[in-house]
């Protein structure tokens, strides 16, 4: 165990030191709330675009789902409980709701069949866009599916990071945190509580070069 | 040996191949993860702590998440159930390693043996006295998420049964759990040692051991910022400065574990620091 702690504490210490390297100039500020939600043109399941930009033109609160059929946590909401539909249906007046699959080629999620069976089998009411080269994933900051956003009717950050407060496999939170920011928009108020770290798997994304 | 395991890897087993693209795990999910429970002495009384071993035995390549998991994951959970009577300040674990994907993502992680330590004392009150001459039963519920390209969430409850003798009676150590004990130590935190200083400006946190050949920084407060937001964690030499995004600045205080590289070993020390009040 020693030998191997030091082996990999090497390795990782001149890793890390090149990472630093590479890092400082690849690295954007991290997307904060307030700020304009990035803009994407993203493919849905049938292969029809969908624009944020043009979401944005019907003035209605936008939410983000980052998504993985083989994730665990994904199958907490959609397969074990129906949290996200439920969500979506109920504000469907209000809210415009898409989820995106930033799953690479090769990669756990990846694919459209795959995500059409379980589009169909989770009953999912929105659209699922394809993200698979990860840009609009990594313009986002999305680590975890499910990673959520809400985006106010002006386009901006309201809210970011998990659905609710429970990060077991199985029990959704008692506290949405989702739910909770589309009802602070809806009477005029920003969200109390904008900012939680998600949890659930790493989306699946392409190495970096 | 775990319970619930086989039954919710099953379950698992039985979903995730309901789809076209079949992950062929059924088996495999099984023992992912083997948890058994183990005490280092083999009787309590009054006054006397024992130290409970929580031993997870991960299959090669899959890896479960330390306090803060990193940029992915979800953290190991280990939750104690205690007659009344018995006490403990909570489950110690060890140092993780620090997994950088080809993605760019860091995680803070365990692969193989964890040896996560619990020290349980029995009082010496009336109601620790009061269980003198019978038996407690102790138990542990862990709950973890093992990755390797998929995750696989589970879990184990654990208990054992120790017999509660007199106070100062004598009470045999297990030998072998006790050179679990021991090894665990090594990744255990210690108190910042005199002469490493450590000071967070509110922008930047700082630390300078030295002697270090190397300082590896695993931040745990404040949890918003992840890893790969962080800039500098790991250098060679004695110098580190960890510089924290601006949301963070905020919380005025950081917490984590500094991992200071010596020329023989490795120690891992606990850090927490404020920035100082304006």
């Amino acid at each position: 165990m020693r030998k191997f702690v030091s082996l990999a504490a090497v390795a990782l210490l001149a890793f890390g030191v090149t990472a630093l390297a590479g890092d400082e100039s690849k690295k954007k500020p991290a997307l904060k709330v307030g700020d304009a939600a990035p803009a994407f043109v993203l493919k849905n399941l049938e292969g029809k675009e969908v624009s944020l930009a043009k979401v944005l033109e019907q003035k209605k609160i936008v939410v983000l789902e980052w998504f993985n059929p083989g994730c665990p946590f994904v199958k907490k909401h959609h397969q074990h409980n129906s949290t996200m539909r439920d969500l979506a249906t109920k504000y469907k007046d209000k809210v415009v709701w898409l989820a995106i699959n930033s799953s690479a080629e090769g990669k756990q999620g990846f694919g459209v069949e795959l995500n059409k069976e379980s589009k169909k089998n989770w009953k999912i009411p929105y659209p699922i866009l394809l993200d698979s080269d990860g840009k609009t994933g990594h313009a986002y900051g999305a680590r975890r599916t499910p990673h959520m956003y809400v985006i106010n009717a002006e386009g901006k950050l309201a809210y970011m990071g998990a659905i609710d407060n429970d990060n077991s496999a199985r029990t959704p939170g008692k506290v949405n945190y989702v739910e909770a920011a589309i009802q602070a928009l809806l009477s005029g108020k920003a969200p109390e509580t904008d900012k939680t770290k998600s949890y659930g798997c790493g989306v699946k994304y392409a190495p970096r070069n | 040996m775990t319970r619930f395991a086989p039954l919710l890897a099953l379950l698992l087993g039985l979903l995730l191949s309901s789809g076209p693209q079949a992950f062929a795990q059924d088996e495999e999910a099984r023992d992912l993860v083997q948890a058994s429970l183990a005490s280092d002495h083999e009787a309590l009384s009054p006054g006397t702590t024992t130290t409970l071993v929580v031993r997870l035995q991960i299959k090669k390549d899959w890896h479960v998440y330390w306090l803060n998991p990193g940029d992915a994951g979800v953290p190991t959970k280990v939750e104690l159930t205690l007659p009344k009577g018995l006490v403990s300040a909570g489950p110690r674990f060890p140092a993780p390693e620090r997994l950088e994907h080809e993605d760019g993502f860091i995680d803070f992680s365990y692969e193989g043996q964890v040896l996560i330590l619990v020290p349980v004392t029995l009082e010496d009150s009336p109601e620790g006295q009061a269980l003198v001459g019978g038996k407690v039963s102790l138990g542990v519920k862990a709950t973890w998420l093992v990755c390797k390209e998929a995750c696989i969430p589970g879990q184990a409850e654990l208990a054992l049964s120790l017999p509660v003798l007199a106070k100062g009676a004598k009470r045999e150590a297990k030998a072998p759990v006790v050179d679990q004990v021991r090894a665990a130590q090594a990744r255990l935190a210690t108190p910042l040692p005199k002469g490493v200083s450590a000071s967070f400006s509110g922008l930047e946190l700082r630390f300078e051991a030295p002697e270090a050949k190397g300082l590896t920084w695993f931040p745990l407060v404040p949890e918003a910022a992840g890893p790969a937001d962080l800039k500098a964690l790991v250098v060679k030499g004695p110098r580190l400065a960890v510089a924290y995004p601006s949301e963070v600045r905020q919380s005025k205080r950081v917490k984590g574990l500094l991992a200071i590289k010596g020329s023989k070993s490795t120690t891992y020390h606990w850090v927490e620091v404020s920035s100082p009040t304006p």
